[in-house]
């Protein structure tokens, strides 16, 4: 379960992101939704224990990510946006690698099983990862989080780039571990995908969570509207200041 | 612990599979390789110029046991049986010449130090040493300048290189290669694996090292059964070296820089301890502590000599007598007493003299060596040359044992010479011994 | 276009912090070896001529005596420390700086430096040289290793394309911009190495501007080199950081690695013959003549009956002149002979070995320009040998005066201790004089340096004209 409580990020002057509360429980997939700037990623990465909050808390499973960060790191995966492994090494090599990082090294077989499980063709596993293409290494990052046996998933825009087929096997991906009752919250800027996937939506503007919303509430051209006046509203309050 | 393991494993295969790895640890192996066998090169050839002269002087004195056992009665024999047998020569100047060599120290090959610079072996008579030691080997200056490609050169020159190559990216590669938030999330801290990563390198430098050290005493033919000391000690010097800059690079690393820049830091480190401060340093103390003019002892021994000729024999006599009772008998006539106790003169101011310059040398070295720490490369160099005996201390022991050595010759000499006698192949077989 | 092309280039290098921080340091280390080394270098050559002089002053005044005697006195001839060496102290610290000079003997030039010190000499001397051929080239791989990389990647490479220049051109305005920013260092250091210049030895080298001018130029050739090459190679580097590996390796196998493995297969290709060996030769053929058919007593008995017979007598006795001055000049001339062929071989073998270097100038630049320069400061071995031969020349002048002397006015029938000269004959002889190499000489025996320059420079150009054009845009 992930969990903000009023996760404030300053940096001099600047808000980046205020006063956040919001919780993320096992089998939800909660999507960010929001423009460049508007806080996702640094929610991400407070998360992530990358940055440390001003003020307020992030949780994992109820702990603190600063705190108990080692423990913490134990049940959260992470996908950024760009997933870069070791070139040089291969999907199952790298596979191992960061599993065993976090003390969850599989043996080569049912590494191999994961991979497959994820989607990835059985010639391309020994391959260099060096030869993979992004959709190929998300679909490794999957199974780094299966291995692990992480039961929350951070992911930071994930699908930016890749192509409908690649896009739709990840969301198909995304579904499999919801089910298996993993907590994931997902910055995006595909809408559809948030309609598509998510069980809960949120939509940030200038450091603040303005709308959360249960997918199954709104439809996806009322979404879209309602995404398009947040933003309008946002260069509202622009123009007034 | 396990992790580290993990960790190892991993960055290992990592880093194999970069070709940088395999192209740096070949060019190292092979400058290694290639300077144990330049410094078996340079070694052989001081041992065959050694043997040479060995060979010469074995030779005559081969012909001076003959010629002791000739038969004078037959007057074709007698210059021959002179020269054998007369403690003064004959005509004066055909004196036996002696050779003492400087062999080569058990691990001369691996460090050539200091040796080139100075003649392997000094060739003299019994007549005084001070004209006889100012001789140099045949040498090209600009390989001195250059120097010599043996192994310390590549432990001290190319090994940090090596250490900077291996290590300043050590953190930059995850940043710069993408993988730094996929190694943040997971629950091994980012230190732990910079630091696994970090012995890894430690691990192969020291490898090399021990491996290059070993082909080094096993391709010149260094016992490490009998020099295991030796060997060791090179080892902890070298792992010792090696571990100031994995020291240095770590500060670097620790900088979290680019690559680029933290390339071009650790090279700028590099270039700082092994070409700028020993540079610096010989700029301001061999450039401004100007050496004492040494050819002031050759002028001194010249005007004793020149006056040494004019002296009457009893002031000669009186004197050396003083310094060395048990010749004296009284005599202060003799020719051939008069002669030697010149030369014995001659030395004694000589070494005076000359005692006094190494002081002034010492002294201008001392400052060299009180900023010496600022020159870890030079430094260790000099330690390197200092445990194969190959520096200047090594051969100026050599030196005081040629004094040694032709003293021992000289009482042989001078008491058949005070006691008028003559050499009997009794005599000439403790020479020999001497040899 | 291409001024200003120039003018950008030489201006981001110029606003660069870690440019300016890198040519500070540079400025600051030169300004040092030049000005201390200028000091050090009066000191010693203050201290030699002291010397020389005082030596000089024993000879004139070591009282009455028999001309051999003092032939066997002897004089003493210490090596000028050239006007230029102060920028580059080459084989100084090498080679020995004085010799005894005296009757029947030629002596070793002794004493260097090297051999008074630890290993710490082995690492150099700070001088302009060292900065100039080690550490500017390494400022110049700093300042080009991204010079293209990063346009690319900020994209004003596009930027500059789409306004319809030609990458040749854009080549040529980074090539004359960081020369520019190169020349920014060098000049101001030349200017003052100039001023420093001592002008009171002009007697040592009367040619001291031109050589000076000879060596500027060298180092500014050198620098065009090294930019092209280093410009070239990061035009053509897929990334920034390839192209700074490949320049720093490339500068690390040239003025690290290179240097020194080639003199020292040089040494093993034309090996040196022992000092044993080379005085046994002598001996021998001192003793049974240079084609070993000619022993000593033999050539000793021929002048002796080529003097009877020039003065019409039968024994030594009735002769008006002196037999042993004449014996003695002549042993001393056929000594000298041996000595010169025997020394000319030693030399040919130091000069087949150092020209390996120059040849290799065709492969590594910087041995071209350390062996020019060396040349030029008076500090290579040309300018070692060129003492010798002097010393030696006048050891011979005054040996063969005193040999002279004795041959006509030590007449026959005085003995040896009551024929004495005094010091008008000692003042007689000259001070040791010593000049250097004129500038002509030094460049012709330097001809395989120079042309290695002028060829690195020639394919550099070649290539570049030709291959600016393929420089990829993206």
């Amino acid at each position: 379960m992930l969990q903000a409580q009023n996760l404030t990020k300053k940096y001099g002057g600047f808000t980046a992101l205020d006063a956040l509360d919001l919780s993320v429980n096992q089998g939800d997939v909660y999507c960010l939704l929001g423009a460049n700037g508007a806080g996702k990623t640094t929610t991400i990465n407070l998360f992530m224990g990358f940055i440390e909050a001003s003020s307020g808390q992030a949780m994992v499973n109820g702990l603190d990510v600063i705190r108990e960060s080692a423990s913490t790191k134990k049940h959260l995966a992470y996908i950024p946006e760009n997933l870069n492994l070791y070139g040089n090494l291969s999907g199952l090599e790298n596979l191992q690698f960061f599993a065993g990082l976090s003390g969850e090294k599989p043996d080569k077989a049912s590494a191999q099983e994961l991979l497959l499980s994820v989607g990835l063709q059985s010639d391309a596993i020994q391959k260099r990862v060096s030869q993979y293409s992004k959709g190929m290494r998300q679909k490794v990052g999957i199974a780094i989080a299966k291995a692990k046996q992480a039961d929350n998933l951070l992911l930071d825009e994930p699908t930016s780039g890749l192509d409908p087929q690649a896009s739709n096997d990840f969301a198909q991906l995304l579904q499999e571990m919801r089910a298996n009752g993993v907590a994931i919250l997902m910055a995006t800027h595909d809408l559809f995908r948030a309609k598509e996937s998510g069980t809960h939506i949120g939509i940030m503007k200038a450091g603040q969570l303005v709308h959360s919303l249960k997918a199954d509430e709104i439809s996806l051209g009322e979404l879209e509207q309602l995404y398009l006046e947040t933003m309008k509203s946002h260069s509202h309050v622009e123009v007034a200041h | 612990m396990s992790k580290l393991l993990h960790i190892l494993s991993f960055e290992w295969r990592n880093l194999w599979r970069s070709h940088t790895l395999k192209v740096l640890l070949l060019v190292v192996l092979c400058a290694g390789v290639y300077g144990i066998y330049f410094g078996k090169f340079e070694v052989d050839k001081q041992d065959a110029r050694i043997k040479q002269v060995q060979q010469f002087e074995r030779q005559q004195f081969d012909s001076l046991l003959t010629w002791v056992q000739l038969d004078t009665t037959i007057a074709a024999n007698e210059k021959k049986y002179q020269a054998a047998v007369s403690p003064t020569g004959v005509g004066w100047t055909k004196h036996f010449t002696y050779y003492l060599a400087h062999d080569p120290p058990p691990a001369a090959g691996l460090c050539l130090g200091q040796r080139d610079l100075f003649p392997a072996y000094y060739g003299f008579n019994v007549t005084d040493l001070a004209r006889q030691v100012n001789t140099s080997e045949l040498a090209n200056p600009m390989k001195l300048l250059t120097g010599n490609f043996d192994l310390s050169y590549v432990f001290v020159f190319l090994f940090p290189l090596l250490v900077v190559a291996l290590f300043y990216n050590l953190y930059a590669a995850e940043k710069e290669g993408g993988t730094l938030p996929m190694l943040q999330s997971q629950s091994t801290s980012l230190r732990t694996v910079l630091l696994s990563k970090g012995i890894l390198r430690i691990k192969i430098v020291l490898g090399l090292a021990t491996v290059l050290l070993l082909l080094g005493f096993l391709l010149q033919g260094i016992s490490i059964l009998d020099y295991g000391a030796l060997f060791f000690r090179w080892l902890l010097l070298a792992y010792g070296y090696c571990l100031i800059w994995v020291a240095l690079m770590g500060i670097v690393v620790w900088l979290r820089r680019s690559a680029a820049l933290s390339a071009m830091i650790g090279l700028g480190v590099w270039l700082l301890f092994a070409l700028i401060t020993p540079a610096m340093l010989n700029l301001f103390v061999l450039a401004n502590e100007p050496l004492p003019n040494r050819s002031e002892v050759i002028h001194t021994v010249r005007t004793l000599n020149d006056q040494n000729w004019q002296n009457p024999k009893t002031f000669v006599l009186d004197q050396f007598y003083q310094d060395n009772p048990h010749y004296n008998d009284g005599d202060t006539t003799n020719f051939d007493k008069w002669y030697y106790a010149s030369f014995t003169l001659l030395d004694k101011e000589a070494n005076a003299m000359k005692a006094q310059f190494e002081a002034q040398v010492r002294k201008r070295n001392a400052l060299l060596d009180q900023w010496a720490w600022m020159a870890p490369a030079a430094m260790v160099h000099e330690q390197f040359s200092a445990l194969s005996a190959t520096d200047r201390d090594s051969h100026l022991d050599f030196v005081q044992e040629v004094y040694a050595y032709h003293e021992g010759l000289k009482d042989l000499y001078y008491e058949r010479i005070f006691g008028g006698l003559s050499f009997t192949a009794e005599d000439l077989k403790t020479l020999e011994q001497k040899l | 276009m291409l001024r200003l092309l120039i003018k950008k280039e030489f201006l981001t290098a110029l606003r660069d912090v870690r440019l300016q921080v890198t040519a500070a340091l540079l400025i600051v280390l030169m300004l040092t070896a030049v000005l201390v080394g200028r000091q050090g270098q009066k000191e010693l050559q203050a201290q030699r001529e002291e010397a020389q002089a005082e030596m000089y002053d024993q000879w004139v005044n070591q009282g009455e005596k028999h001309p051999h005697s003092a032939a066997h006195y002897g004089q003493f001839a210490f090596k000028p420390k050239p006007v230029l060496s102060f920028l580059d102290v080459g084989l100084d610290n090498y080679t020995g700086i004085s010799v005894f000079l005296e009757a029947h003997k030629q002596n070793e030039i002794l004493f260097s430096a090297a051999q008074e010190s630890n290993s710490m000499t082995r690492f150099g001397e700070m001088t302009a040289a060292l900065i100039l051929q080690i550490l500017l080239p390494l400022m110049v791989i700093f300042l080009t290793f991204n010079i293209f990389s990063r346009e690319r990647e900020e994209g004003t490479l596009r930027l500059i394309h789409g306004q319809g220049l030609t990458m040749r051109q854009l080549f040529a305005g980074k090539v004359w911009g960081t020369y520019l920013m190169v020349l920014l260092v060098f000049i101001p250091i030349v200017l003052l190495a100039y001023l420093l210049l001592d002008r009171q030895s002009a007697s040592l080298d009367p040619e001291v501007n031109t050589k000076f001018f000879m060596l500027t130029l060298g180092y500014a050739l050198y620098f065009l080199v090294f930019v092209l090459l280093s410009v070239l190679i990061s035009s053509f580097a897929r990334t920034s950081g390839v192209a700074l590996l490949t320049l720093l390796g490339l500068w690390i196998v040239s003025c690290i690695i290179l240097p020194k493995a080639t003199t020292n297969l040089a040494a093993k290709v034309y090996p040196t013959p022992s000092q044993f060996d080379f005085r046994k030769t002598i001996k021998n053929k001192v003793k049974n003549g240079i084609d070993g058919h000619n022993p000593s007593d033999v050539r000793l008995a021929s002048l002796r009956q080529e003097v009877l017979d020039q003065y019409g007598v039968e024994t030594i006795e009735e002769l008006p002149v002196n037999w042993s001055g004449i014996a003695m000049q002549a042993g001393e001339e056929y000594t000298d002979q041996v000595y010169d062929e025997e020394f000319s071989k030693v030399e040919q073998i130091f000069y087949q070995q150092n020209r390996v270097s120059e040849w290799a100038g065709f492969i590594n630049p910087y041995l071209a320009v350390r062996n020019l320069s060396m040349a030029l400061a008076g500090t290579d071995f040309q300018h070692h040998v060129t003492f010798a031969r002097a010393a030696e020349s006048y050891r011979r002048g005054f040996v063969k005066k005193m040999n002279k002397d004795m041959e006509v006015n030590h007449k026959p029938g005085i003995a040896y201790s009551d024929y004495k000269l005094d010091k008008k004959m000692w003042a007689s002889i000259e001070p040791f004089q010593y000049q250097l190499p004129s500038t002509a000489s030094i460049l012709s025996n330097q001809w395989r340096s120079i042309a290695a320059l002028v060829f690195w420079l020639l394919v550099l150009f070649g290539i570049s004209s030709v291959s600016a054009r393929k420089i990829s845009v993206l």
